[in-house]
């Protein structure tokens, strides 16, 4: 598969009064032209900061992508000034954030956010971009588009400021959607509609996307590769089928047996297993591998060397398990 | 909503009318002073406090003020012997030409220094360095810079009038009152340039007092609003950093920072007192300070009623101003 997007050994640390956070340390993956890629992890492990760093817009100061590459389509993202970047974001590379109820600007009407969208990248008049508008609520599936184009975020709910935000991201058909955690703050049947939403979407205009997830049951459904992440790190690299039938990572085990398992009978009675632990505190990180701590199944080199990437089987992994 | 907003502001007048009244009555001092010629016997003086009713007691005293109030009729000054309201009401234009002026250098200073201040968080000049200058004009007393101004600016280098409004002998048709106006309706370039000289150093006085405390509101309030998710949002839509910032970001930090305007002509009335007195300024504070040592019951009743008036006016102002600025305000 042609590479969309490739991410080659990126850093982006957090420099604060107390220390330096390697939030993203040395991250390697890369997503396929329509592709997509579930990156999943706990909260801390690095996932809305690899996507912030794709955009270029972690938030400096305290942040800043310190090493790497972010090649899209063959030249690194890195490498632009501010000017050049701005022409890929919204355009190129488009975004939803978790929250609806907090990234829609409370005091223009949804009509006028879209609308930037298209005057900004499509250099289209107020009128006709309004006009894109319109069409951009239909395809989100908004009803009654010419009148709710002029309403205000406070005017709709979750879930249809939740497909505003597609529309605004889809309004000049990216290549790559990154979507951080799109449902999260959704109602369960409004998740379903909105995950449903964004498959038809993402046939239609042909995107690859990058799903930011802690919900392995959505990446099941979604995806057709996963990266897991661990405290900055890949941790496993698989196909989805790959990933769930035959884990490799101690760490993968744990967030799959960890669970609720409701269509399993054998499991409907089992007490739920979690990981022991908590992520470690990215200030002061354990020497050698950086779960093992956590892990049950460490070996003496876990705790003083810090595993690399081991190819098995189509999957990566990060784990001196599987070395040889 | 309006009706019920106009109905409400009745109980303030009653209010402050009451507490003007009843405190001037409970200070020390005697305004038959004013109203009796020196050497006057005992008959003569209660015959003179008989017939302005100073004998009654106060609160038949209210009433017959509130009565003849309501009516417009705020009665005469004691030491002017003219109608209040006309005597308060021809120094108004001097006031607000002050107050509006001094208003417009605060804003004009405070909103860029609040806005960059808050997109360059922590550097040394434009975060650290503004604001410790902020502090230190918050910190200044009005009048103590009011002088200082007066002896270096007006005394040791003789650059500017230290007091007035204009220099005697220069003429001005008066159209508005609002003498900077009325010079350039007439196109009398003489007297704008002798009108800015005279009001430059109290308005500066007062603009730079305000502009310190609304430069920190409007950075507190900038650093707020962008944290917020939507202004991520707005970033990654590809949105140059000017438009995020002037466009997404101030937008939802003028509510706070038009507040802050509105509670600042508070002060701005307040302090022209104070400003007027040190600039001898022929404005409505200067006449209160006056009224209040003379113990002019009557002009200083009039003017604190005309300044809650319009203390009242500007806030329903701002009310209407909140909807236009966020839809989600509904009056």
């Amino acid at each position: 598969m042609e590479k969309l997007l490739e991410i080659v050994g990126l850093k982006t640390h957090f420099f604060l009064d107390n220390g330096v956070v390697p939030a993203i340390d040395g991250l390697d993956f890369w997503i396929g032209r329509g592709e997509t890629v579930g990156v999943v992890g706990e909260s801390g492990s690095g996932k809305s900061v690899t996507a912030l760093s794709i955009m270029g817009v972690v938030p400096n100061p305290p942040g800043k992508t310190v090493e790497g590459e972010i090649l899209f389509e063959g030249s690194d993202l890195l490498a632009y000034d501010a000017e050049q970047m701005r022409r890929i974001r919204g355009k190129e590379i488009a975004m939803i954030l978790q929250d609806p109820m907090t990234s829609l600007n409370p005091v223009f009407t949804i009509g006028n956010q879209i609308a930037e969208v298209f005057m900004l990248h499509g250099g289209k008049s107020h009128p006709e971009a309004i006009e894109g508008a319109i069409e951009m609520l239909q395809v989100v599936g908004i009803p009654n588009p010419e009148k709710r184009v002029h309403e205000y975020p406070h005017q709709l709910s979750g879930g249809m400021r939740q497909r505003v935000m597609i529309a605004m991201a889809l309004s000049c058909t990216p290549k790559l959607l990154i979507a951080d955690e799109p449902t999260t703050a959704l109602d369960v049947t409004i998740q379903a509609q909105t995950l449903a939403l964004m498959a038809s979407l993402k046939d239609r205009y042909k995107m690859a996307i990058m799903l930011i997830t802690h919900n392995l049951g959505i990446v099941a459904e979604m995806c057709q590769r996963v990266v897991v992440m661990y405290a900055g790190k890949m941790m496993e690299e698989a196909e989805v089928e790959s990933l769930f039938a035959n884990p490799m990572h101690p760490y993968t085990r744990g967030l799959l047996r960890s669970l609720p398992g409701v269509d399993r009978k054998e499991r409907r009675h089992q007490r739920l297993v979690a990981i022991p632990g908590i992520v470690p505190n990215l200030l002061n990180l354990p020497k050698g591998c950086r779960f093992s701590t956590r892990c049950e199944e460490h070996i003496g080199i876990c705790k003083e060397e810090e595993p690399p990437l081991f190819a098995r089987d189509r999957h990566r992994v990060r784990c001196w398990l599987m070395k040889d | 909503m309006l009706r019920r907003r106009l109905i409400g502001i009745l109980p303030v007048f009653l209010g402050v009318s009451l507490i003007v009244f009843v405190l001037l009555r409970l200070a020390p001092g005697d305004p038959l002073s004013l109203l009796v010629p020196d050497g006057s016997s005992q008959a003569e003086v209660e015959r003179i406090r008989h017939e302005w009713g100073l004998d009654r007691s106060v609160p038949v005293q209210y009433w017959e003020f509130l009565k003849k109030a309501t009516l417009g009729d705020f009665g005469e000054s004691y030491k002017y012997r003219e109608p209040v309201s006309k005597l308060v009401l021809e120094r108004l234009p001097a006031t607000v030409e002050l107050a509006l002026l001094s208003l417009l250098i605060s804003t004009m200073v405070a909103i860029p220094i609040g806005i960059v201040s808050a997109v360059r968080r922590n550097s040394a000049l434009w975060d650290h360095g503004t604001m410790s200058l902020a502090l230190l004009g918050t910190s200044m007393p009005p009048f103590w810079l009011g002088i200082m101004l007066i002896i270096v600016l007006g005394g040791q280098l003789n650059l500017l009038p230290v007091g007035g409004r204009l220099t005697y002998g220069i003429e001005l048709t008066h159209i508005t009152g609002l003498y900077l106006l009325d010079s350039i309706l007439t196109l009398n370039w003489e007297a704008f340039s002798d009108a800015c000289r005279h009001i430059i150093m109290p308005a500066f006085t007062m603009g730079v007092v305000m502009a310190a405390m609304a430069a920190r509101i409007t950075r507190s309030s900038m650093l707020d609003v962008l944290g917020q998710d939507y202004i991520t949002t707005a970033r990654i839509k590809g949105l140059p950093e000017r438009t995020v910032i002037l466009k997404h970001c101030l937008r939802n930090s003028l509510c706070t920072i038009v507040t802050i305007l509105g509670i600042q002509l508070g002060t701005l009335l307040a302090g022209s007192i104070i400003i007027e007195t040190v600039f001898s300024w022929p404005g409505v504070g200067s006449l209160l300070i006056q009224a209040i040592g003379y113990r002019d019951y009557r002009v200083v009743q009039f003017t604190v009623l005309l300044f809650a008036f319009i203390y009242i006016l500007v806030n329903l102002l701002l009310d209407f101003v909140y909807t236009w600025i966020d839809p989600r305000v509904r009056i």
